[in-house]
This record gives C-alpha cells, structure tokens and sequence, in this order.
C-alpha cells in the first residue's frame, strides 16, 4: 500500500446548506429557505478546526446566498489563509438557467464575495457540477466575468450532471472571451471508464480503500487531484428530508463516517488550494493567483523563511567515510546556505579508524558552522545520533546518514513541511539503491509490520535522513536501535509525523555496515515498542488485560476438574489432578500478572515519566514550542 | 551524571566537578579479605612511588569486620595514609567506590590488600599509563600458583572475553592504575569490581595490560567453597545480562519466553488434538500439565522481560550511549 505524496490534492469544500441540495429542490421550494435554520455554519467551524491543526489550506467554493448572511465566517476563511470562490448565489442549476440569468448570478455571487474579503474571486464551481453538453456557453461568460478557473465538468454518465469522455486532466480551455483554466472534478480510469472517486457522496458511501486506491491512481498518472465536500456531510445530525430513496442513499449514507475518514485521508496526502495547484501546473494567467504571498501571516522576523523555527542544525554520524565527508559538506552546506537561515552542521565521528576525523578538522578550519564532536570508540549510529541531538543548538534537527546515500538537496524540502507544521518528517527512499534481497526486501517487510503494529503510517523507517523539532527529538531519548522506532513513539506523544519522498543514491565509497542478521532483533523490539506505546502509562491495566485469559481459563479448567471429582466419585475412581493442576496453573499465571503489572507501576512512578515529559511537546498559543 | 566539560576548543573531557588536585597518585587499597601484611604492602608502595619521584596519598577502605586490622594500621601511622571504615560489610565495589570518591590524586592506583604484585612492578604500569593509556591493567606472570587456580583463571576470562568481546588475562590483578576522570565515569556496583577493565573498554576507554611479575607470597593453593563459585556463575549471568540486554531486555526474555511458549503450545496442542481424535481422555495425561506449566512459565518469563523494557524506557532520559573524546563546538 503506497501513498501518493509527490503531487498536491486540491481540497474544497461547497458551502451551502443542507436544504439547499439541489436532489432535494423537489421538497424544499426556494421560497421557502427562509423557515429553515442553517446549520452549515457550525460545520464549517468544525471543518476550519480539522484542517487549522493540520495546517491545510483548502478552497471553499461559498453561495452568494450564504454569504450575504454569514460575511463574518467568510472573512474568517479567507483569514485563515484558504480561498474563497464562487459557488453561484441561489444553488441554482446552470441548466436551468439562460444565458442572462446566468450572467447576474455569477456577477452578484463574485461581488458579495469580493466585497466580504476585498480581494479577487478566481474560482467557480456550479451547483451540483451543472456545466454539461448544454450548457456549455456558461465557460464563456465565465471569462468574461473575470473568473480564472472553472471545477464544474465531471467527465462521467450522471442521471444529473456529466459530460462523459470529457478531458480528465486540469487543462486550459480557449473561450472567445480568453483563457479559461477548468479543473474537472478527479475521475479514474476503471475498466475503460471514467469513475469518480475523489469526494461527496463517493466517498463517504464506498469503502475508504476505493478513495485511497484513486488517489494513487491519480498519482502514478501524474496528475493533480481534486477532493470535494460539503459542510452538511460533517453534520450527521441534520434533519432529513423525506426525499427519494436513491437521493436519501446519496446524502445520508455514512455522514457519521465522514469526519473520520475525513482525518485519515488527510493524513494520505499533501492538500491545498485549488489556486496554488493549478498555479503550480502554470494554468492560471495572472500572478494574483498567489495571495498566499501577499497575505503572509505576519511574523516577527519578516525576513525569515520559515515562520516557526529560525535556525537548522545537521546532524552528520560517521563512522569511517573520510572520502564522503568532503563532499557530503559541500553539498550539504549548498542545501541549507540556500535556505537562509542560520545553521550548523555537527559530524559526530564515531569512532572512525580511518581519516574522518582528520577530513572534518581540515572542514572546521574553513566553516566555523562545523561541530564535531569525536566518541572515544565506535558506539554505534543510536548512539552517534543521540549525541549530535544532545549537543545540536538549532530549533530544527535534520540527521543524515554520512555515507552520502541521502541526497542533501531535500533538507530544504524536509524543512517546508516541519514548517506547514509537523513535528517530525520522515524520508522516504522510494527508489531504493541497495541490493534487493540482502537490503530492500528484508526492510519493506519489516517497515509494513511495523505498520500494521503500530498503526504509524510511514513507510521508510530505516531512512536516516529525517528532520525534527528540536524540543520533541529532545524530549525522547535515544537508546539502542530505537532510532527506528522514533515516529511511533513520538505519535504516542502526540506529535504531529509525516513523510516525504526523498532521493536515494547508490554507494559510492566504503562498505554498507549492516547485515540480515537484525530481522529477530526488529521483531522483538516490535514487540516492546507495541507494549510500550500501549502500555507505557498505565501497565497495570495492560498486564491485568493480558492475565486476564488466564483467569478465563483457570475457570475453565475448575468446571472441568469438578466435573471430573464427580466423575470419579460416582464411578469409585481415583481422581485425575491434571485439571487441579492446570486451573492453578493458570490463576497462578493470572495473580502473578497482576503483581507484575504493579511492579511496572512502580518503576514507570519512580521515573517520573509523564506523556509531556517524554516528547517535550506543549502548545502555547497554538503554537508548539 | 555529565561527563562532559567545557566547550573549550578541542578539550579533552574533564569532570565537571574537578576538585583540588592536591596529589599526584591516589593509592587505593580495599579491605575486604586477608590483611595480615596490609603494613608491609603500604610501605613497600610508597617507596616505589617516592622512586618515581611523585606525591602520593594513600586510601585505605576497611570493610566492617576489619575495624581491629584498621586501627591497628592507623596506630603505625604511615605517611600520607587516609583510611575510611564502613558500618558493615558492604563489599569491594562499595570500597573501591567510597576510594574513587575519596581520592584528590590526578591518578588513581588500585592495589590488592595482600601480597600479589611485587612493589618494583609499580613503575612498570605507571609508564604504561604515561604513554597515554586510560587504564592500565596488569597481569601476574609468570604465575607461581596452583595449577587448580590457574586453569579456575584461565576458564573465568575465557568467558568473560567470550561475553565482553575483549579478553583479559587476569583481571583479579589488584594493582590497576588510571586517571580520575576515568573512574569517575565507571559506575560501580554489586561484584562488578571484577570486570573493570571490560566496564572501561565499554565506556570507550583504551585499556593496555602489563606484564607484572608476582609476590612469591601469593603463589598458594587456594581452595573456594562452592558458595564462591556459585557467586561467580551469577556474576557472569549478571555481566553477560548487562552487557548484552541491559537497554533491550525483551532481546533475551523474548526468546527465551517464546521458546517455552512454542514448546508448551506444541505439548498441550498435541494432547488436545488427541483427546480430540478420542485417543486418550486429557484427565489421563499428566504430559498436559507440562504442557499448560511451559507454556505459562513463557508468558511469564516475556513479560518480565516487557517490565525490564518499561523501566529502561522509562528511565531512557538518564541513559547515555555513548561517550565524548573530543568536542570541536
């Protein structure tokens, strides 16, 4: 199972409310809006604080109609740093409209809009995706309003919306009255067809796996996707709207779902707004398609790169690679000059026998930015690693392997995404340049099962190359292999872990310093690490809960042993003591947990060990220290 | 505990709490067996070191049951000796310990408190030490012993070489020599006074063995109660834990408890499956409580193994894998 990640999913949301759903116009008339009271408000509130702690930024497409009554949770969006575009003013479909009508819906949806942010409206999305073979002229007019982009043609067969064997892919469409770029909603080929699979209704109906397995289609296409819903979907409370059955299926299938999965997609891919990703493709005309820049939220170094960390240190562990360090320096430190902000590169020499350490003298005596720190014998990559983290002054740590596999030129990469703001990013060798069976095989069975046990969703554990808070890294100590465990016990923390792919380069010098030989060793700390984050902070319920089979069992065998007393009285037998045996046994095993359980207690008191403790991580302000 | 020192350019570590060094050689001299020529042993010491022309201290730790032997030494008065008496019995690590916190020497010497090593050999380790080793140990050779103690001799650092990765040959040798610093970073405790040479080469100290001829008076024929080398087998148990599992326990109850668990699983799946085929009842089958007995004792065994892997994890913060020569900052 592989994410995609490379590409980045345009998230939007259709604010409108849930009487508006045009399935349901049949039931509920325009005019009769007024009796009803919104609840999309609310929803979106919930849907703004879901993407605030994750640092999205989204588009939402807003209905003149909900706008004119809510301008303040407008600002607020377009505050926040998302997009605001037009979703029409009434929800009225285009298809239902003339040319004219058409006209004035869009203008008075883009001044509402425009007068509520007081910036330019690019984007628009039609009710319910009602730009079909019809209507057609509505791209036109478009343009001449002074729309950018268009998200309405769903290249698909649909009872309401569709133009089927559409282009798939964001492209440019020449109108008389200019460019107009259209982003039609994500489709993949399925057996020769177009099938939706990227939001409403698709995704809250069919299984997580089919939304997962499209957007990896869409990836390996190379395309962009582009991901929808509606504030009403994260609202299972709403009432219903005694509709058809097929429109009831469509709209109140899962709603209780949808928040959930809504998180576990976000965590399966990079999202953002729909004007930084066709502006990333060169699909918008005008520069005025980054307000993000302009809008920058304000720091107190305005000429910082990064708005949540000032200074980078690399930490370097080598062991033996005197022909890698020099050029591991000069690429490295091209990468992070690049950046402009401060930093450091620490070598920790661990114990080399060759002429490391003498390489990275020579170093320091050109760039004072060099630390080096020399161990006093070889105590491994653990060890050498948790000593340049012990000693790193940066607000950010980056570690890279000193064998020069890793690629210095995706720190900066690395540090963007510490700074949309995780905690911890993880490299990911996507091609691998290791021998398959001794290397690559080995480790992509032990990076899934780690996975699967610890339920942490990276997929390149082995990656040296990784970057971190400074305060998190530093509050989770490093001791023998854990280096590979550190995203899983780091997410037990409460930080905030993600991945990227990263470039892997064959071995140029040297020798590669592992064996197979770790395949018992990684399994048993699997085990420990799965207890650990488990269990750490209340081992007497972890052992009570695995004694508690015992218990089961001890009664299990008692039924059978008095059974077999009366057997053996009623028959003048003398009396088997297995099942005597085997029902002390096991409450013998059961006890013994219990007590084990409030040894644990004690040792895990006497360190004083708290889950704040552990990753240094508290939130001042919302902001992670 | 920080080993490390100022940040001064290239600096050799220094204990941050470098006290007054008022001394060249502190001599420490544990008491925790035979004594009788403690008298004899100080005075010819301190002449080898006054030969080298250095200042010296001597530190003399008394276990509990020697409090007559102390004051009897301290009523001869020898020059520049300092002794310290422990309330009970608390062994030679704890001497040694109460030694290391008690010397103001620039170098450190340990000395057993019997004749062993004759008192010429001392410039031999001592230029050893100055050609830039952390710790110089020594070894008594040729040996005048018995051959029973010899071949004891011979199989103990065997093993012990075999578990540490790095063998010496006589590390029961009381005269060691190194610098404070060093000591101070070796944490002592329970018998593993024994194994300091092994515990300095894992710190990532550079340890150099020296040839020492041995005191005639040494060369008896010991014999040990079998009490003695019980305490020796659990001592290697201990350093073969230590060394190995100390900061991953489960590496070792987890095979161990799984080990037993597969072969109890396999005796009580077999006998089930019979009962189940109608062969014999399990009330028939004392094999079954085996069985059931394995299979517990594996879980049990796992999960203490689990609880060593909380406490380390727990205590992670005030673990330190490794250990600093040089800081270029």
């Amino acid at each position: 199972m592989s994410a995609p990640r490379r590409t980045v999913c345009a998230l939007t949301f259709d604010l409108e409310e849930y009487f508006q759903v045009s399935a349901f116009s049949k039931y509920i008339s325009r005019s009769s809006w007024q009796y009803y009271s919104g609840r999309a408000e609310a929803s979106t509130y919930k849907i703004l604080a879901l993407l605030e702690l994750r640092q999205i930024k989204a588009t939402f497409f807003v209905l003149g109609w909900f706008a004119e009554r809510h301008a303040r949770l407008v600002r607020e969006i377009d505050s926040l740093g998302h997009e605001v575009a037009s979703h029409g003013y009434e929800h009225q479909l285009v298809y239902r409209q003339t040319p004219g009508e058409f006209r004035r819906d869009i203008r008075a949806t883009k001044d509402i809009l425009e007068s509520a942010i007081g910036k330019p409206v690019l984007g628009y999305r039609a009710p319910s995706y009602s730009i079909v073979k019809q209507t057609l002229w509505a791209l036109e007019i478009l343009a001449e309003e002074g729309y950018q982009y268009d998200s309405s043609i769903f290249p698909i067969h649909h009872d309401r919306y569709g133009i089927p064997g559409f282009e798939r892919k964001p492209h440019i469409i020449e109108t008389p009255a200019g460019p107009l770029a259209e982003f039609p909603p994500t489709t993949t080929q399925f057996l020769g067809r177009a099938v939706p699979v990227c939001g409403g209704g698709y995704f809250r109906i069919l299984p997580f796996a089919v939304t997962r397995w499209g957007l990896n289609k869409v990836e390996s296409e190379g395309t962009p996707a582009i991901f929808y819903l509606h504030p009403w979907e994260f609202d299972p409370e709403q009432p219903r709207v005694q509709a058809g059955i097929l429109s009831r299926f469509r709209h109140y299938t899962h709603l209780d779902l949808t928040q959930a999965r809504f998180i576990r997609l976000l965590q399966l891919q990079r999202f953002g707004r729909v004007d930084e990703v066709l502006g990333g493709l060169g699909l918008l005309s005008t520069t005025t398609a980054a307000p993000a820049a302009a809008d920058a939220p304000v720091s107190l170094k305005p000429s910082a790169p990064f708005g949540t960390f000032n200074s980078v240190s690399l930490v370097v562990p080598a062991f033996n690679e005197e022909r890698s360090v020099v050029r591991l320096y000069d690429e490295a430190s091209a990468a992070l000059r690049s950046l402009g902000c401060e930093y450091e590169i620490i070598f920790v020499d661990d114990g080399s026998t060759d002429g490391t350490y003498g390489r990275v003298l020579e170093l320091r005596e050109r760039d004072e930015r060099v630390k080096i720190f020399k161990l006093r014998k070889n105590f491994g990559q653990t060890a050498a690693m948790a000593c340049g983290f012990d000693y790193a002054s940066g607000d950010v740590i980056v570690s890279m392997d000193g064998d020069l596999q890793n690629d210095p030129a995706d720190i900066p990469a690395l540090l963007r995404e510490i700074d949309r703001g995780f905690d911890i990013v993880c490299g990911w060798r996507v091609e691998r340049k290791d021998r398959w069976i001794s290397r690559r095989l080995p480790s992509l069975i032990a990076n899934a099962l780690v996975r699967k046990v610890t339920g942490v969703q990276i997929h390149d554990l082995g990656c040296s190359l990784k970057a971190y808070r400074a305060g998190v890294i530093r509050g989770l100590k490093l001791y023998s292999d854990m280096h590979r465990f550190i995203p899983a016990v780091s997410q037990l923390a409460g930080a905030r872990v993600t991945e990227i792919q990263v470039n892997h380069r064959p071995r140029l010098f040297g020798v590669s310093k592992y064996g197979l030989s770790r395949t018992y060793k990684i399994l048993i700390d699997l085990i420990s690490i799965k207890m650990l984050t488990r269990f750490t902070f209340k081992p007497l319920v972890g052992f009570v809960w695995l004694g508690s089979p015992a218990f089961i069992l001890a009664c299990g065998f008692a039924i059978f042993a008095v059974n077999e007393l009366w057997r053996a009285r009623s028959a003048g037998d003398s009396v088997s003591v297995v099942f005597f045996g085997a029902a002390l046994l096991s409450f013998f095993l059961g006890t013994f947990l219990l007590f084990v359980g409030l040894i644990a207690e004690l040792a895990l008191k006497s360190a004083r060990l708290s889950p704040t403790a552990l990753a240094g991580l508290s939130v001042q302000n919302g902001r992670r220290k | 505990m920080k080993a490390i020192g100022s940040s001064i350019d290239g600096s050799k570590t220094e204990p941050a709490n470098a006290k007054n060094e008022s001394v060249d050689l502190s001599v420490i001299v544990p008491v925790t067996e035979r004594c009788e020529d403690l008298a004899e042993i100080i005075e010819e010491t301190a002449e080898a070191i006054r030969s080298l022309s250095l200042s010296y201290e001597f530190i003399v730790v008394f276990d509990g049951k020697f409090a007559l032997e102390c004051e009897m030494l301290m009523l001869r008065r020898p020059g520049g000796l300092r002794t310290i008496r422990f309330n009970g019995n608390f062994g030679e690590s704890s001497a040694l310990k109460a030694g290391f916190e008690a010397a103001r020497g620039r170098w450190i010497a340990t000395l057993a408190s019997y004749p062993q090593v004759a008192a010429r050999e001392f410039e031999k380790s001592y230029n050893a030490l100055m050609a830039g080793a952390d710790m110089v140990v020594t070894r008594r050779e040729p040996r005048v012993d018995a051959v029973v103690n010899r071949v004891q001799t011979f199989v103990f650092h065997k093993i012990v070489g075999w578990l540490t990765g790095h063998r010496f040959r006589d590390m029961a040798c009381g005269l060691k020599m190194f610098p404070r610093a060093v000591a101070e970073e070796l944490d002592l405790y329970g018998d593993l006074h024994r194994f300091l040479p092994s515990l300095a080469v894992q710190r990532g100290f550079s340890v150099v063995e020296v040839p020492v001829a041995q005191d005639p008076r040494n060369g008896t024929m010991r014999v040990y109660g079998p009490a003695t080398y019980l305490h020796r087998l659990l001592e290697l148990l201990n350093l073969f834990f230590l060394t190995k599992f100390a900061k991953r326990p489960l590496r070792l109850f987890g095979g161990i408890g799984l080990l037993l668990m597969v072969a109890g699983a396999g005796v009580t799946s077999l006998l089930t499956l019979q009962r189940l085929w109608g062969l014999t009842g399990l009330a028939d089958r004392p094999l079954f409580l085996l069985g059931i007995a394995l299979l517990f004792l594996g879980v049990q065994v796992m999960l203490l193994g689990l609880v060593g892997e909380i406490i380390v994890f727990a205590h992670a913060r005030e673990i330190k894998d490794y250990r600093i020569d040089r800081i270029h900052n």
